[in-house]
């Protein structure tokens, strides 16, 4: 690795770009054109004050079982083998069997008394923090469709990830790092990378994906043998750069994009910097579970720490996608013990530890932890030991930054099948996730192809009840 | 609103009809105590005029608000509870119809309002709400009248100006007249280094190569730059360049995205055709028309072995994502379809009708019936893989097939009497010596055969034959095989009851058919008048095959000879040679098979219950296109596909369980794969109806009382059925049988057709068997759609007629004939009725040359977009355009070689202060390249650029980062040194190095791309192995050609910028190398160089 130091830039241009972050020249370009305007100047005027000044999501890819995690239901124990007793709705697959119910024990936890099943213990001791939302609904029933729809608001491809849409709206407070990160534990959800991309908006808001890889991030390395080497032609090119700057006289396109290279070579100290964990103390390596016998519970425990240091250094939007434990993700149509199980055991010690530790750190206030997969899963059988996907009521959470712990919002039927109370549309979701960093989610706007662009389209209430 | 306007009329007569009883006090106590305040606390919120909200068309603030109800219809009847859509509402039995969406009613809540409804719904005598404000959704925000974009296009004269000498086009003197107005000057104009590096970028996408910056700085004459620019834009390059560009409009994919990334079979033709239009300088208004109806056209463009161009231009709308196995198909065609209609309205017209989905578009005066008019157009058209080498060549063959056939059949059916003759004859006396088979000593086959002289091997066929039919009422000579069964001393006296016998089962059988007939929903009948005929090619013929239709095999040469014994759609056996070509996928999943040119579609169905039965023989695939689901796989759609086979020569139905998709909208599809292919009808009830009954022998009408007279009775119906004209259906089945069943008849051989047989050789030589394929359209029986309400299919709405939207287009006769493609195609490009076509794209080449269209919102013309900055310059270029015959060449040419496109980009802080955003044009734009355009000029600096046009895409190189389902095999790092029009565009594997430079992500129409700044494109510069591994060929090059620093420092400037170094770059060059550079310190200066923004702007 070069020894780093930061190249020679205008003052005028490291002003800007810490102010707003990466991109805010390319847009300010953008907004002298009338159509492209949106309602706000990002990075700029937030709409109210706001609670949380970052947002991690933890995604459950495949749908993970409300009923056998944060909404248990006595009733499906009870009725377990026999028939279903309510109409089912058409499935992905349509291979419907009896009801089924739930093979993991449920334990009240905390000062609230919340239950949560043996899945998730770790998460459990947390749930004073949580805020239950057992009333989710989705409007697909594909994973690719629900996959846009919770990252996009739309069950097309194409449209900006809400990453997208947070650091459209908010910028970065970081000047070295993108103010959207998918830290990708290895999993890529149905729907591929455009669940994370910019759609319409400009490419500077497009997630970017690290690895806990010798390679974090795609072309960090340099490959440069020779100590300094970079250094020297980054220096040449800067001073042909300059001499272009005179030529062309001074225009916004050119001198952003020569900025650009200082966030670049940056980025190639900073996201080393980022991953390296060597400072971190054993005690929070074990906390994280980064000492866990189990190689997925290591990778996630890694995310998860790097999650929390990326909120430290400033990072809006991080996004956690789950490792690959064999399981076909969260996706149990079959085998739901053994693939629920595995899966959980990744993720539920280092969730825990990133909840204690932002807590501990006193970060847990400003940061929003949302954990959602796309729909949820029937409270029949799929076969005999599997569910199918349910958009109809699933369960997500929600902790830090403005929400209420200890708390449950809405309510399924008996059966865990459909939200029947406080129904929660993604919509909701999203502008409640906006709302709690400072955004009204209906005038977060772009002009795109003859309407004001929303990421909640026409929709979206705030879920005022979780709010404190 | 005018989907809702019709529908007043009828609640108007609900009105009346539900005038308000005088409600008792108690009622009405009732009313206020639980009611009022339920409306109020739950419902009001979203439907009143107080919150002015209305949702779902519905507001719950008055009893007449209530009775009229919204979208779905009124929202109760008085003191009916089970007619009330508010009850259903409120008590959850319905998903998508659930109230209020968040918090279901308490169970005493829903009793309080069931008992309010049941009782009359008391409400006291009050004015209802009147709205204060303007109402929502109410008329258009543009006035047609007035609105510029439209207006007719107007050929404006070009203003006086005052630097004339300046001003030496009328483009100069548009762009001039605004500037004077606004006290700027025009910047001068950019140096011919710059100028040629521009238009090569311009034109070609690649930069110009050092000889040809040397050939133009050596060329002094006036003309000089005319002619630069004129070999651009006859450079192949040109194509390459600026179908990416139109690329960007048809949201071109490779794959769809979704789940699993399905590959679109050949897709990569479209872009192919995009080219090769492009590079022909195709007349605009031409290539609008194919992109809608180039099947339909009535002069094709052929290439010159006969390949058709414009049926490929229909692949456009096929180009959109999909989904493998929606839950919701309905849904999902309704979205497919959105895309559609969105990216037709704004490639072409610059209007996003699409946002008429919902409801009529807030600020264009573009209705939500106009957008279900287009809706019925692309509806009526459906998705094929087309044939487009030969499919024109081979309908030529086919004529002269047709014609040929038509001629010689008179003298081909005497031909076949005769030859049967010496067999018919016999036919008694071998029913007769049948029944003298019994076993018994000197009774064997061979003992009878020779005592009558017969030939033996017949005779024997003919025993094998008589005793198999027995058992099957269907054969001619059933009768005559139960006969047999009948003991010999019997017979005489059982032959009149056993015809009798016969002939009430038949006639049993007959009803029974009809009975089924009758009792079944006969979808398709290709024996009735009228149903529409709609073959992918021309294997089944340009309508049904009637019955005693001369059938020929599949070998010219040989004699197979049949004779129809049905009405139907009969696939003609000579097709089935026809195979894709090289390089021609297949649809993927369940429709993976070879289907194109040996199709046969139906008309449109509407699905009610039950399973689909198809009449039907031979071999093939069977497909129901639901919702046009053409990616059929997964569990949940699978019955739209079957595979089928049965006994050659025998009708048989085939079911299809369609009963998952009562109140769905489709059409079949059938593929032959056997040379017996036929499919006569398609009913649908539960089960299969019984197999039609088939003739018998002799007409049983008439009793014969002897056995010699039934037997000779045989013989005559034979004769008969060659005498009589029109033949009896059973007539012809008799003769159809005979042909089938050489081993009885004998006789019909291969001399008899010799001459036939080598005029159909002479003609049949002439089909070509193998062609490339592409996606295209395929016309179908033409249908409306229905507005649907809020844009969803639960909630169709009155018929929306298909036609363009009728605030540019008026009211259009009806279209009665198909889609209607060819209509809009011709309608939407005449220039008189339509300005949009002309205007938006004369903006879109604008755009790509200036930097900014005169519309900057290139594709939104309407009240949304940006106003245009110079509207009489756009009119201008407009009516040039299509004076010019619709030639995009020369309108580039025109703008080029005017002295606004010539003016340098160098920034001037006064006047850029005067204009921000260079709205009036005082200077050149600087351009920052696009993506494909830095990787190709990487690839031409190299060497590495290999100039092979056309072909299937090269894989692109996936990186580690680029994982996921689907994730295939990628390609090489520099993508074999091809343009980057001809990597893939895998929707779930974009390339990451196009995507950081703003390549649209293929979804939608995207005419402007954005121009984003992101590490990303500063890392891929810096990092990416293939911008390394690129620099250092182009180092090595360089150091190849010439030998001393200073001149390959300069050949490095002259590649990459058309120019010399100034003296401090090649100081600043010399430093960086020091004293010996050895060949890694070029590699070095080549990558510096690379990074560097000269690169990657342009001046």
């Amino acid at each position: 690795m070069n020894t780093p130091a930061p190249l020679r830039w205008s003052r005028r241009n490291v002003l800007k770009s810490a102010a707003c972050g990466f991109g805010a020249l390319a847009l300010q370009t953008l907004l002298n054109d009338r159509a492209y305007a949106g309602d706000i100047v990002p990075g700029k005027a937030l709409h109210h004050p706001a609670k949380a000044r970052s947002v991690i999501f933890c995604y459950l890819d495949g749908g993970l079982s409300q009923v056998d995690s944060f909404d248990p239901k006595p009733a499906l124990t009870r009725d377990s083998g026999k028939p279903f007793r309510m109409k089912m709705e058409p499935t992905q697959f349509n291979n419907n069997g009896n009801t089924l119910g739930s093979p993991w024990e449920i334990k009240n936890y905390g000062k609230s008394g919340i239950p949560v099943s043996s899945l998730f213990p770790h998460i459990g001791e947390c749930v004073d923090d949580l805020s239950v939302i057992r009333s989710m609904t989705a409007n697909f029933s594909e994973h690719t469709n629900a996959n846009y729809f919770l990252h996009t608001g739309s069950g097309l491809q194409g449209r900006p990830s809400m990453g997208a849409w947070f650091s459209y709206g908010l910028g970065s407070e970081c000047r070295d790092l993108p103010g959207f990160i998918v830290l990708n534990g290895g999993l890529v959800p149905p729907g591929g990378l455009d669940c994370f991309n910019s759609g319409f908006l400009p490419a500077s808001y497009q997630g970017s994906m690290f690895r806990p890889a010798a390679e974090p991030v795609a072309n960090i390395a340099a490959h440069e043998k020779i100590p300094g080497k970079q250094r020297r032609k980054l220096d040449l090119m800067h001073r042909l750069d300059g001499m272009l700057v005179e030529r062309a006289g001074k225009q916004d396109a050119l001198e952003s994009a020569i900025a650009n290279y200082e966030m670049a070579y940056s980025m190639q100290t900073s996201v080393p910097d980022l991953m390296d964990l060597g400072k971190e103390t054993d005690a929070t390596k074990e906390l994280y579970g980064l000492k866990s016998d189990n190689q997925h519970t290591r990778t996630y425990g890694m995310q998860c720490l790097i999650a929390r240091r990326l909120v430290e250094r400033g990072v809006r939007f991080i996004e956690l996608t789950c490792p690959d434990t064999g399981n076909d993700r969260w996706d149990q149509h079959a085998r739901l013990k053994k693939g629920h199980e595995e899966n959980a055991r990744m993720v539920d010690q280092p969730i825990a530890a990133l909840l204690k530790d932002l807590k501990s750190r006193g970060l847990l206030d400003s940061t929003l932890v949302v954990f959602s997969g796309e729909f949820g899963r029937t409270p029949f059988a799929q076969g005999s030991d599997g569910r199918d996907h349910n958009p109809f009521g699933f369960t997500a959470w929600m902790a830090g930054g403005g929400v209420k712990g200890g708390y449950v919002h809405g309510a399924t039927d008996e059966y865990g099948y459909k939200a029947v109370e406080g129904k929660v549309e993604m919509h909701d979701l999203h502008a409640t996730m906006l709302h709690l960093l400072g955004v009204d989610h209906k005038r977060l706007t772009f002009r795109w192809g003859g309407r004001d662009m929303r990421l909640t389209d026409v929709h979206g209430e705030l879920i005022k009840e979780i709010l404190t | 609103m005018r989907c809702l306007n019709s529908r007043s009329g009828w609640f108007l007569l609900l009105l009346s009809a539900a005038v308000p009883a005088i409600a008792a006090d108690s009622d009405l106590a009732f009313f206020e105590n639980k009611i009022r305040p339920l409306l109020v606390e739950h419902c009001h919120s979203c439907h009143s005029v107080k919150a002015g909200k209305k949702k779902g068309g519905l507001q719950l603030d008055s009893r007449g608000a209530l009775l009229t109800g919204g979208d779905n219809g009124p929202a109760m009847v008085s003191g009916k509870v089970a007619e009330s859509l508010l009850l259903k509402a409120v008590s959850y039995q319905d998903p998508d119809l659930e109230m209020p969406p968040k918090e279901r009613l308490s169970a005493a809540q829903v009793a309080d309002l069931t008992t309010w409804i049941q009782a009359g719904a008391a409400w006291p005598q009050e004015a209802a709400p009147k709205a204060s404000g303007k109402d929502h959704g109410g008329p258009v925000a543009i006035d047609p009248k007035v609105h510029w974009a439209w207006s007719a296009i107007r050929a404006v004269k070009p203003p006086a100006v005052h630097d004339s000498a300046w001003a030496q086009t009328p483009i100069d003197r548009f762009v001039l007249a605004k500037l004077e107005d606004a006290k700027l000057k025009p910047a001068p104009e950019a140096d011919r280094r710059a100028l040629i590096r521009r238009a090569a970028f311009a034109l070609t996408g690649l930069p110009p190569t050092v000889a040809e910056v040397d050939a133009f700085l050596a060329d002094t004459s006036a003309s000089a730059f005319e002619r630069v620019v004129d070999r651009y834009l006859a450079s192949p390059a040109f194509g390459e360049r600026w179908a990416r560009h139109w690329l960007d409009l048809v949201r071109y994919a490779e794959t769809r995205g979704h789940e699993f990334d399905a590959r679109i079979a050949n897709a990569w033709q479209y872009r192919d055709y995009v080219i090769r239009a492009l590079n022909a300088d195709v007349p605009y208004d031409r290539f609008v028309q194919e992109h809608l109806a180039g099947d339909l056209l009535a002069e094709p463009r052929l290439t010159t072995d006969g390949a058709d161009e414009g049926i490929l231009a229909t692949g456009f709308w096929f180009l959109g994502e999909m989904i493998h196995s929606p839950v919701d198909i309905r849904q999902d065609e309704v979205e497919r379809i959105d895309n559609q209609i969105d990216v037709m309205g704004k490639t072409f017209m610059g209007l996003t009708i699409g946002c008429a989905r919902c409801h009529d578009h807030k600020f264009d005066p573009i209705t939500a019936k106009d957008y279900y008019a287009l809706g019925g157009i692309a509806q009526s058209s459906s998705y094929r893989q087309v044939r487009f080498e030969n499919e024109r060549h081979n309908r030529a063959v086919a004529e002269r097939l047709w014609q040929i056939r038509g001629v010689r059949t008179p003298a081909l059916m005497r031909s076949i009497e005769e030859a049967l003759t010496p067999a018919i004859v016999t036919t008694d006396k071998l029913l007769l010596a049948a029944l003298e088979v019994d076993g018994s000593a000197g009774n064997g086959p061979v003992e009878i055969a020779q005592r009558h002289g017969l030939d033996l091997p017949r005779f024997a066929a003919w025993l094998k034959h008589l005793m198999a039919v027995a058992d099957d009422p269907r054969d001619p000579f059933h009768a005559w095989g139960r006969l047999m069964r009948v003991p010999a001393a019997q017979r005489a006296e059982q032959v009149v009851p056993l015809q009798r016998e016969i002939a009430a089962a038949r006639q049993q059988a007959l009803d029974r058919w009809n009975q089924a007939l009758a009792d079944s929903t006969v979808l398709v009948d290709y024996a009735r008048q009228g149903e529409p005929f709609l073959p992918d090619g021309v294997a089944f013929g340009d309508a049904a095959t009637s019955r005693g239709t001369l059938r020929f095999g599949g070998d010219p040469q040989k004699s197979v000879v049949r004779l129809t014994d049905r009405t139907a759609a009969w696939f003609d056996p000579l097709w089935l040679r026809l195979s894709p070509g090289p390089d021609s996928a297949t649809d993927p999943a369940d429709l993976a098979m070879p289907r194109a040119g040996r199709t046969l579609r139906t008309r449109t169905i509407d699905l009610k219950e039950g399973p689909v039965h198809v009449l039907m023989r031979g071999k093939g695939l069977l497909y129901a296109a639901v919702g046009a689901h053409t990616l059929v796989d997964g569990p949940l759609h699978r019955a739209l596909v079957r595979k089928v086979d049965g006994k050659v020569g025998e009708w048989r139905w085939e079911r299809m369980d369609l009963s998952a998709y009562p109140g769905h909208r489709c059409h079949l599809e059938f593929t032959a794969d056997s040379e017996d292919f036929a499919v006569a009808m398609v009913v649908q009830r539960q089960d299969a109806p019984p197999l039609p009954p088939s003739a018998t022998l002799p007409p049983l009408d008439t009793v014969h009382d002897t056995i010699e007279k039934f037997a000779s009775a045989q013989r005559f119906a034979f004769t008969a059925a060659f005498r009589d004209t029109p033949r009896s259906p059973a007539q012809n089945a008799l003769i159809a049988w005979a042909l089938e069943h050489p081993e009885l008849m004998s006789g019909v051989d291969a001399a008899l057709f010799r001459d036939f047989a080598k005029e159909q050789v002479a003609i049949t030589n002439d089909i070509r068997d193998k062609s490339r394929l592409a996606l295209g359209m395929m016309d179908g029986d033409g249908a409306d759609w229905r507005v649907l309400i809020r844009g969803s299919p639960r909630t169709p709405g009155p018929v929306a007629p298909r036609a363009l939207p009728e605030s540019i287009f008026g009211k259009q006769p009806a279209i009665t004939q198909g889609s209607g493609r060819l209509d809009i195609a011709l309608r939407m490009t005449d220039p008189k009725s339509n300005p949009f076509v002309a205007r938006v794209m004369a903006n879109r080449i604008w755009h790509h040359l200036m930097g900014r269209g005169i519309v900057a919102s290139v594709d939104n013309f309407g009240a949304l977009g940006t106003p245009p900055s110079h509207p009489e310059l756009l009119d201008h270029l407009a009516s040039r355009f299509v004076a010019d015959g619709w030639s995009v060449k020369r309108l580039a040419r025109t703008i080029m070689l005017s002295n606004t496109w010539r003016m340098a980009t160098t920034a001037d802080p006064v006047q850029d202060a005067k204009d921000p955003g260079n709205v009036l044009l005082h200077r050149g734009n600087l351009h920052r390249l696009e993506g494909e355009a830095i990787r190709d000029a990487l690839l031409a600096l190299s060497g590495r650029l290999d100039s092979t046009m056309y072909g299937p895409s090269v894989p692109i190189h996936l990186s580690d980062f680029m994982t996921g389902r689907g994730r295939p095999n990628g390609g090489p790092l520099d993508g074999n040194g091809r343009r980057s029009v001809y990597q893939t565009v895998w929707r779930n594997f974009l390339s990451p190095m196009m995507l950081a430079f703003d390549t649209p992500i293929p979804f939608n129409t995207m005419g402007k791309r954005a121009s984003s700044n992101v590490p990303a494109q500063a890392l891929i510069l810096m990092n990416d192995p293939f911008v390394q591994q690129q620099a250092e060929h182009w180092a090595k090059r360089v150091c190849d050609q010439v030998p001393e620093t200073p001149a390959r420092i300069a050949l490095f400037y002259r590649m990459a910028f058309s120019r010399d170094p100034l003296p401090a770059e090649a100081a600043a060059a010399q430093e960086f190398l020091g004293a010996t550079p050895d060949g890694r310190a070029w590699s070095d200066l080549a990558h510096a160089l690379v990074t560097t923004k000269e690169l990657i702007f342009v001046q």
